[in-house]
């Protein structure tokens, strides 16, 4: 019966989702300490600019799990590994949560910084435009009768979607935009200052912990809902299958 | 997922929050001090201009806290389904 309650690797995966999330933890509150104590307020935005210290983080998570969900949905599609598609969509329900994140904590820098919540910039919609893409991959994955298909969509649309990640990346350079540049991740290295680029990673690194401790926890849990569906299949059909003893 | 990793998300939500409310306040109180003669009237020591980074960082931490109790709910429905499987097999 204990195969049946850890059909596998479980446990070592709920450790590292325990190790990761707790170091996160740790890392988050050094984090806070930078962003609050450490890091100067910054000379032309004043203190809204430590929207910075979560908005940038959030989004870099949000841009990395959907990287991750298109590269393991390529490797499903051409290995057709199960696992892969169990990391894919365990990515993408955090980075979901992580993008979200991002576009509720960006308008209350806007609000502040242009005056104004929203503004239809290049970079700003080509990020909901990624929103409304991974919206779709959940939808296509449940709205399909057949789960086989229903993985193979969604794993298309993920592998598609991924074109607006470059696009998100670029679209200050290639777009008049009033978004400002990237600060950290430049062909020329962080162009920001060192108080302000430290807290930034710092605050990226805190978040990279969490978000594998979480996708270990998500992992963990697929596997023992596929476990547990697929045990109620079996016992569905044997019910189901004549024993041969009937005349 | 169980009581105890409940337990654990809400101390860390609460240790989250805690800090960002604190850090804020009290940098709010460090910027208040200053050498030299007092220069027309001092800055109002309120927390009102920090209001959307409050706000931010709440927000965020909201959404990370509610999806981990939710992911922690969805487990333990999990394994109540597989102990029923253990329970009818047994039967």
């Amino acid at each position: 019966m204990e195969a049946i309650r850890q059909p596998t690797d479980v446990r070592s995966q709920r450790l590292w989702g325990t190790i990761l999330t707790a170091l996160g933890g740790i890392a988050v509150i050094g984090a806070l300490w930078m962003v609050f104590f450490w890091v100067p307020t910054e000379r032309q935005m004043g203190i809204v600019q430590r929207i910075y210290y979560i908005h940038i983080p959030t989004a870099w998570i949000g841009e990395f799990s959907f990287g991750l969900v298109a590269l393991c949905s390529l490797g499903y599609l051409m290995l057709r590994d199960d696992r892969l598609d169990m990391i894919a969509l365990s990515a993408a329900e955090i980075g979901f949560i992580f993008l979200s994140a991002t576009l509720c904590a960006g308008p209350l820098w806007a609000r502040v910084a242009w005056g104004a919540w929203w503004v239809w910039d290049a970079r700003l919609a080509f990020t909901l435009l990624l929103w409304l893409i991974w919206l779709g991959y959940f939808i296509i994955r449940n709205a399909s009768e057949d789960v086989e298909e229903g993985k193979r969509f969604a794993a298309i649309l993920a592998i598609v979607g991924a074109i607006d990640l470059p696009l998100i990346h670029m679209s200050v350079y290639w777009f008049r935009t009033q978004h400002p540049e990237p600060v950290m991740m430049n062909p020329e290295g962080p162009t920001a200052d060192f108080e302000i680029a430290m807290t930034i990673l710092a605050s990226m690194g805190a978040f990279t912990l969490f978000f594998f401790g979480m996708l270990f926890y998500r992992y963990a849990y697929e596997k023992l809902a596929r476990h547990l569906a697929s045990l109620r299949y079996l016992a569905t059909r044997s019910a189901a299958t004549p024993t041969g003893d009937a005349p | 997922m169980n009581r105890r990793h409940l337990w654990l998300v809400c101390l860390l939500a609460a240790l989250v929050l805690g800090g960002i409310l604190g850090g804020a306040s009290l940098a709010v109180a460090q910027q208040g001090v200053g050498a030299g003669l007092p220069q027309r009237t001092p800055p109002p020591r309120t927390l009102a201009a920090y209001w959307p980074v409050f706000a931010g960082f709440t927000v965020v931490w909201i959404g990370i806290v509610a999806y981990y109790l939710s992911l922690s709910g969805r487990a333990s429905r999990v394994s109540r389904g597989l102990d029923g499987v253990q329970t009818e097999d047994r039967g």
